[in-house]
């Protein structure tokens, strides 16, 4: 059986129009290829 | 393709010709990125957007600069009524492809309707005031506001959630399902939909289950069934022809249950809707309020900068005043000058002070002090030495000072001064000024003569 106030805990505050920017400085954007060039670095540092 | 070390355009060879370094491993990155963006796509084309937007996170995780994937996002977020996660989206494919970006176009959308977005952003404040009376258990004002955001923002998946939340929590299970469908509409995979309705499906399966068993147990009471061939006989039990009896009871039965129904029906749905009415009034006063309270601050926020602005024109006003007596005085010494008046004019210049003037002003208050300055030392020379033969000391002495203050290597002026304060019987500044001839002009006749009118002094 449901459970409401359980249920109700997981609606967020969804952000308003003039806190985007703060949405797109705290978006992850880290991806493979940054791994990668990490893992280069670390490589060529260790040579 | 470019190469993610050194930033070169990719052959067909799997090493960058530039930099040398294997790119083989990363070109089939971009290959799974993309191919989860075309799975993005394929979901987002039959309104899977929860799995759309599982696909091309996975995407962009992969490939944060595969714009398709990233623009496609802020797309699917902006349908699900997530606008301000969709414009990030699409602020940050910008940033990383400025020319030639579908973004252009999507951002350009949303902020030529600047009305619509302040729309959808109050929309938001309503959604998110409904989750704090959720929080304070007012579920009733928690509906109706957001029954106002969904009218407005017909998309906002979260909403539509919420408020079937709140119907299940409520017991209307009907528009619960009637919200959760909606949800539906837009994304047809919303997990949190689909277990709503399961829950919903569940819980009425229950309730009418309650029902069946109740009206069998009923029917067992009032009949009998038995089975004769291929059907079913139910045949009552005890049922007698007392036909003006039965009527005469029909009759009081029915009066009952339309007073039965008065009372438990049609009085608390009329109570019901006045409550309605009630929370309906509530809320649009706190609406009101609200609105009048953020354009009192506005004004408040006005008045402060006005007055601001008229502290500084009164500031600017009172410089300008000072600056344009300034120029007056200025003016005054020039007319003194050019009527010949060397000391008046001298006089008025040293009222002035130079440091706040324009500086056009100090450029004449420099000319006309090097042409007034060497006059009037002479004039004022001249006058203090006349009074001094005639044995006005007084006069002298004011001339002299003055003369002497203006150009002190004036030493004749410096002599002359020490004498009339000598005449006056002034005795302790001839006394100084004697002094000051006798260290300043030693080996003159001024020092000598000075040197012996000291010793005449009378000692202190």
């Amino acid at each position: 059986m449901l459970d409401f106030e359980e249920e109700l805990k997981k609606f967020r505050p969804s952000p308003e129009i003039d806190q985007v920017e703060d949405t797109v400085y705290h978006n992850n954007l880290s991806d493979v290829s940054d791994l990668m060039d990490e893992m280069l670095k670390g490589m060529k540092e260790h040579q | 393709m470019k190469c993610f070390n050194c930033g070169a355009e990719l052959g067909r060879s799997d090493c960058c010709e530039q930099c040398g370094v294997d790119v083989s491993r990363y070109r089939r990155l971009i290959q799974i990125s993309n191919a989860y963006y075309n799975e993005g796509l394929d979901k987002a084309k039959v309104r899977d957007l929860s799995g759309a937007i599982v696909s091309l996170r996975q995407s962009l995780k992969i490939n944060k600069k595969n714009m398709d994937a990233r623009n496609l996002l802020g797309l699917v977020q902006f349908e699900m009524g997530d606008v301000v996660e969709a414009l990030s989206q699409w602020i940050l494919s910008k940033n990383f492809q400025k020319e030639d970006n579908l973004a252009d176009y999507y951002i350009e959308s949303v902020q030529k309707n600047p009305a619509k977005l302040q729309a959808i952003n109050t929309t938001v404040k309503k959604y998110n005031q409904s989750l704090l009376y959720c929080e304070q258990g007012s579920y009733d004002l928690a509906i109706i506001q957001l029954k106002k955001v969904l009218s407005t923002n017909t998309n906002l998946l979260k909403g539509h959630q919420l408020l079937a939340l709140l119907y299940m929590k409520t017991d209307s299970y009907p528009r619960a399902r009637t919200e959760l469908r909606k949800v539906l509409d837009i994304d047809r995979t919303n997990t949190t939909a689909l277990r709503y309705i399961k829950e919903l499906d569940e819980a009425e399966g229950k309730q009418s289950h309650r029902q069946v068993h109740k009206e069998e147990k009923q029917d067992n009471k009032d009949a009998i069934a038995y089975v004769s061939g291929n059907e079913t006989i139910i045949q009552p039990i005890g049922v007698k022809d007392n036909t003006g009896l039965h009527s005469v009871i029909n009759v009081a039965i029915g009066i009952a249950i339309g007073a039965a129904a008065m009372w438990f029906l049609i009085l608390p749905a009329q109570q019901q809707m006045k409550s309605s009415e009630l929370n309906d009034a509530v809320a649009e006063y706190s609406d009101q309020l609200e609105s009048k309270t953020a354009a009192l601050s506005s004004l408040e926020a006005e008045m402060e900068t006005l007055r601001g602005e008229s502290e500084a024109a009164v500031q600017a006003a009172g410089e300008a005043s000072e600056r344009l007596e300034l120029h007056e005085e200025l003016l005054k010494a020039y007319r003194y000058f050019t009527e010949e008046d060397m000391a008046g004019s001298l006089e008025q210049l040293e009222q002035i002070d130079k440091e706040t003037l324009t500086e056009d002003g100090k450029v004449l208050y420099d000319s006309l002090f090097s042409q007034v300055g060497t006059e009037a030392v002479a004039d004022l020379y001249k006058t203090g030495y006349d009074a001094y033969q005639a044995r006005d000391y007084a006069a002298a002495v004011e001339a002299l000072e003055k003369c002497y203050n203006l150009d002190n290597t004036q030493g004749d002026a410096l002599y002359f001064l020490a004498r009339s304060y000598h005449g006056l019987g002034d005795t302790a500044n001839a006394r100084t000024y004697y002094q000051k001839v006798i260290e300043e002009y030693p080996n003159t006749r001024k020092s000598a003569d000075s040197t012996r009118f000291l010793a005449g002094l009378p000692a202190e």
